[in-house]
């Protein structure tokens, strides 16, 4: 009992059951690499594509059913100018997953100190198990270029004892030397009809019916976003207990008509009050702590169309 | 009761009673009413006592009286947490009046049997029934006066509840209103009228002469009453009802000691600070809570019964303030987290109601070394020893100022030390006082401590209090001053104080009245040394300040070099910019509103060289922002010029949401494994719609088949993600609200908003649901554990263990003969594998030793 996108995650790269719903080839690919001596990987994808769902496949591919076990432990560190900081961690026996990039400008610190750290650590009982751990570093794109730098030497150093696998969402702002050292894993977003293929999947495992007009909606709505598409059905369903009708509301995430009514307002007027009054909805926006380059990228989309 | 149990010893320990009421015995001075039966019952000991000389009880009436110094102030060992220190000089006027007045009934119950045995020697009446008459009498006198001592006039807020007559007087200055207690009914004292009269049928004279002098005593008293309650109107304005025991016990004359301190302290944030708990100028709830909280720590600290101190809280603080059932009970809440902005009298606030509570306080802030080592030291001083050697030997109150800034290893060695028990507990109760409760060092502490958040001083009680010191201080200002000048200082409690007097001394030096314009100056100059701030807003905004003597505009030339002068004077230069960015829109056309705006992309990129790469030399084009800020949007209008709060505020949310979300992942099990993003951005706003199915708020075993399955999914969600609902209080109502707040997170101000709302009993209801399910997920800690290496170890030694115990759990013993027939079998409790089976002794020998024996 779950939330349907947990529930229905995948669990193994290539199975009849849960196994990964599409880029198959890609999965045989990833499942070559997981069995043979494994180079760091570099995954990147829109939000939504299946990134971190195809690492934990990889990774569960490589060590067993282990990796679930995970445990959320905070990492101290501590700065040039003797700040102390913690990172939250979320580990297992065999792979660390962090996001250093939480840590703003002091990342750089978390990847010359924690993960050099852990990268030396070779793994006690190798007999039983891969003679290397892996370290997950998620939103790579969104260190900074001195983290990066501090990867190079690390990555390569202690190949053998660390793998490192990077997932980020634009590979434009990942510097060249860390893309040469590491396989890129494209994981493009679904195409409508794979998504409409695993919302299906999901309702007749939950047996409830939804008409098919508002599924391809939701379909349309979700962008090529599969884990908005699966919540948006869970809430649909949540909400109409009684069964869904064909022209209910499919639910948008408050943020979304936030932006939307403010890039209306944008185009509606175009005076000195009018600027205050966007500009405090720009300010409430960016308390919730919306990524600004979303904000951008919704606001000038709003705005083009 | 244990060795560290901790009592400070108090010279009566050996008999419990008197430790708890000291003043029981029918003193005159224990405000306790007692019914009249039992007046008499104990007045007639006392003077059975009195009269065998015996010296109990006067050493003890003694010590009362040596409890007083001359401020009135308590001192006595024992006595000093009973009461409030507020009482003092009250109730030892109140005893050395009952004094002089016991000594006057003495002398007047001699009288009366002296007259009563001459009159009864003329008249002959019986001698017998004459000894017993005397005896009534005298008690008669004692009832009278206890009556007229119990029942005085008591000054209320609130009519009283026990039915007796009470009139009702209005304050006139500050529109409240009391309520004084009259005598009581005439019906209950009835039956002692008659019993007077028919005593005086049998001797006149002595009733006559009682009575008059009762008349007379009761016309003294009255008069004194009187003129007290004239004496004390100032304080009555200012009364609280105690939460103690002692009702009335609160009528403090504090002008002594204000009058001292006058001359001690200049400064009036000192001078006027808060001296006692009615001073206080937060939320009389809110201190009254705290106080509370305090409370419930006397078990522990002073071995005394805690008393149903729930009764006078509302539901949700029942909620929160909970005793826990340890062997010694205390509060649920070891601890107390009080947050709020600065300058509210935090502070204050601790260290008042800790003192109220009988507590002297140890104040730790950011100045001392906050170090673990450090801590200990001060924990261990003030928290876990029992006895204190403090002059006034009060048990320590911990108070952690400014707990913010702590390092979070400190404040996880604090956590700990909370979490002890047995002999490693806290017996004592700590504070923390801090800025920003969502710091995300007191992230765990938060979950551990009772948070208050305090929240900013209504303006109106601190333009009151504004208007109270310069009562004081002789000033005149009206209260709509008052009001701007608490405007002005954001309700900050320190700031305005200062700026009051500060204002005062200008006035004084400059020989002007208090007004607007002097205030503003004063907090202009305060602010930023010569000139303002808001000055330099105006004038880069405004060409008016540029005004030559003829009143023509200055020429450009000479406005850039005002300007440049100007950006190169101002300091915090982050704020000075903001200040230009939130006041720079005003009415202008949409081009030049472009056009500036490019400007501040320029500083922008400026800035973002600077603190990127460090490169101050990019500093020197700064000062072309401002020039051409100027020149592009100066107008000849007045701007009125707001302080930039915006981008603080929005600061300030996104800690909060931030710690939100941090939240979240901390307890989830699903959440860790999701980005930030994710969750702000996919996750959460759905997840509000998906646990607000719509529930109805009933019993759960009345549920259909379908509804059980919505609400089990709900919960199993809401637990995944580490949501749950709390109690808390909206407007005097409770709201069962998301913790973490994600629907503060997820929601926003929409035009017209299409949200779920569930129901506050089914949120109660899931709530409750989750406890139990979190409840169960951590007795079974094993599965979702981590099995490291160390673990393995352990495991693997702990089998180890577990087979040699097996082993050795049933000896065999045998008698020195050697037959095994006499085998004595131990079976060792807590092996409970055992199946009752008939066997052979040979076979046992098999069962334990192999199959070779």
């Amino acid at each position: 009992m779950a939330l349907w996108v947990d529930k229905y995650r995948p669990k193994y790269l290539v199975s009849e059951k849960n196994g990964i719903d599409y880029h198959l080839a890609q999965a045989q690919h990833l499942k070559f690499l997981a069995s043979d001596c494994m180079p760091h990987l570099l995954f990147c994808g829109p939000s939504g594509a299946g990134k971190k769902t195809r690492i934990k496949c990889f990774l569960r591919e490589l060590y067993g059913t282990g990796v679930d076990k995970t445990q959320l432990i905070m990492k101290p560190f501590t700065t040039p100018s003797n700040r102390k900081l913690e990172i939250q961690t979320v580990s297992s026996n065999y792979h660390v997953e962090m996001t250093p990039s939480d840590m703003g400008i002091y990342d750089r610190v978390v990847v010359q100190d924690i993960v050099k750290e852990m990268a030396q650590m070779s793994q006690i009982d190798s007999g039983s198990q891969k003679s290397f751990k892996v370290v997950v570093l998620c939103e790579a794109d969104s260190l900074t270029r001195d983290a990066q730098h501090g990867l190079r030497r690390t990555m390569e150093k202690y190949a053998n004892n660390c793998k490192m696998i990077l997932c980020c969402e634009s590979l434009s702002r990942i510097i060249e030397p860390l893309q040469s050292r590491c396989i890129v894993i494209n994981v493009p977003a679904p195409t409508d009809d794979e998504v409409t293929k695993v919302l299906r999947n999901v309702i007749k495992k939950e047996e409830f019916a939804l008409p098919d007009a508002v599924l391809q909606r939701i379909v349309e709505k979700a962008e090529g976003n599969l884990r908005r598409a699966i919540l948006m059905a869970e809430a649909i369903r949540m909400e109409n207990e009684a069964g869904v009708s064909s022209n209910a509301q499919i639910p948008v995430p408050e943020w979304e008509t936030y932006l939307q009514e403010t890039s209306r307002l944008i185009l509606l007027k175009q005076s000195s009050d009018m600027l205050l009054k966007v500009r405090e909805r720009l300010y409430e926006i960016l308390s919730r702590c919306i990524p600004p380059a979303v904000i951008f990228k919704v606001i000038s989309f709003q705005i083009n169309h | 009761m244990d060795d560290d149990y901790n009592v400070l010893s108090t010279g009566f320990t050996e008999d419990d009673d008197a430790l708890q009421y000291p003043d029981d015995d029918g003193e005159p001075l224990a405000v306790v009413s007692h019914g009249d039966d039992e007046n008499q019952r104990l007045g007639r000991v006392r003077s059975a006592l009195e009269d065998e000389g015996c010296g109990a009880r006067k050493r003890r009436l003694n010590d009362v009286e040596d409890v007083f110094d001359e401020h009135g102030r308590r001192s006595h060992p024992m006595d000093w947490h009973m009461r409030m220190e507020t009482m003092g000089s009250e109730v030892a006027e109140k005893t050395r009046m009952n004094v002089a007045k016991r000594r006057a009934l003495e002398c007047l119950e001699k009288k009366i049997n002296e007259v009563s045995a001459v009159e009864s020697r003329e008249e002959d009446v019986e001698n017998d029934e004459f000894g017993r008459e005397g005896e009534t009498i005298y008690s008669l006198c004692e009832q009278e006066i206890q009556r007229r001592f119990r029942r005085k006039r008591e000054i209320m807020r609130n009519p009283p509840s026990d039915g007796s007559p009470w009139i009702g007087l209005s304050d006139v200055i500050n529109g409240q209103r009391f309520y004084i207690r009259t005598f009581r009914p005439e019906n209950s004292s009835a039956p002692l009228i008659d019993d007077i009269n028919r005593q005086a049928t049998q001797s006149r004279v002595g009733y006559r002469a009682f009575q008059s002098i009762c008349q007379e005593a009761e016309r003294i008293e009255r008069q004194r009453e009187e003129a007290r309650i004239r004496e004390n109107e100032e304080q009555f304005t200012r009364m609280l009802e105690t939460p103690s025991e002692n009702a009335d016990s609160f009528f403090e004359e504090p002008e002594t000691s204000q009058r001292h301190q006058k001359s001690e302290s200049s400064l009036w944030i000192n001078k006027y600070e808060a001296k006692n708990f009615a001073d206080l100028l937060s939320d009389n709830s809110v201190n009254r809570n705290i106080l509370t909280w305090l409370k419930m720590w006397d078990e522990c600290v002073f071995r005394r019964k805690v008393e149903d101190l729930m009764s006078s809280l509302g539901e949700k603080e029942r909620e929160i303030l909970q005793m826990d059932n340890g062997k010694i009970r205390r509060p649920h809440a070891k601890m107390l987290l009080i947050s709020g902005p600065a300058g509210l009298g935090k502070s204050t606030l601790a260290r008042i109601v800790a003192r109220q509570a009988g507590y002297s306080t140890i104040d730790v802030n950011a100045s001392d070394a906050r170090t673990i080592g450090d801590l200990t030291k001060v924990l261990e001083g003030a928290v876990k020893t029992s006895r204190t050697l403090d002059a006034d030997q009060r048990p320590a109150c911990l108070i952690l100022d400014e707990i913010d800034g702590t390092p979070i290893d400190t404040i996880r060695y604090l956590i700990k030390f909370l979490q002890g028990t047995g002999k490693k507990m806290v017996k004592r109760p700590i504070i923390g006082i801090c800025n920003n409760l969502y710091t995300s060092s007191l992230r765990e502490l938060r979950s551990v401590a009772w948070c208050v958040q305090l929240s900013a001083t209504k303006q109106d009680v601190l333009a009151k209090r504004l208007e109270q010191i310069c009562d004081a201080e002789n000033l005149r200002c009206d209260l709509s001053t008052l009001r701007k000048l608490c405007e002005l200082c954001a309700n900050d409690m320190r700031n305005s104080i200062n700026t009051l007097q500060w204002v005062a001394v200008a006035a004084r030096k400059t020989d002007r009245a208090i007004g607007m314009s002097l205030i503003h100056e004063v907090i202009e100059k305060e602010k930023n040394g010569a000139a303002s701030v808001f000055e330099h807003w105006s004038s880069i905004l405004e060409l008016s300040k540029h005004a030559d003597s003829k009143g023509g505009i200055k020429s450009v030339r000479e406005r850039v070099f005002a300007i440049e002068k100007i950006s190169a004077e101002h300091g915090r230069e982050e704020r000075f910019v903001s200040g230009l960015h939130a006041n720079y829109l005003v009415t202008l056309p949409i081009g030049i509103i472009r056009k500036a705006s490019t400007w501040f992309l320029l500083y922008d990129d400026i800035q973002k060289i600077i603190n990127t790469y460090q490169n101050w030399t990019v500093q020197k084009y700064a000062f072309s922002f401002f020039v051409s800020i100027h020149l592009n949007i100066a107008t000849h209008s007045r701007v009125s010029i707001q302080y930039p709060q915006l981008d603080q505020n929005t600061f300030q949310k996104t800690k909060e949401s931030e710690e939100t979300l941090a939240a979240i992942q901390a307890c989830g099990n699903a959440g860790r494994n999701a980005a930030r993003k994710e969750l702000v951005m996919d996750f959460l706003p759905f997840i509000v719609g998906i646990v607000q199915p719509p529930i109805k708020p009933m019993n759960e075993s009345l549920y259909n088949q379908r509804e059980i399955v919505t609400f089990n999914q709900t919960v199993a969600i809401m637990c995944d993600y580490g949501l749950t609902y709390t109690p808390t209080m909206i407007k005097d109502q409770v709201n069962w609200l998301f913790t973490p707040s994600i629907d503060i997170l997820t929601m926003f101000p929409l035009e017209e908003p299409r949200r779920p709302y569930l129901a506050n009993a089914a949120r109660q209801m899931i709530a409750h649901k989750i406890t139990l399910l979190r409840v169960r997920l951590t007795d079974e800690p094993t599965r979702s554990l981590v099995t490291t290496n160390t673990d393995k170890i352990k495991e693997i030694v702990e089998l180890e263990k577990k087979k040699k115990k097996r082993l050795s759990s049933g000896a065999l013993k045998r008698l020195q003969n050697g037959r095994l027939a006499d085998v004595v079998f131990c079976h060792q409790d807590g092996d409970s594998g055992a199946v009752k089976k008939k066997i052979t002794v040979h076979q046992l020998a098999t069962i334990i030793f192999g199959g070779d024996a």
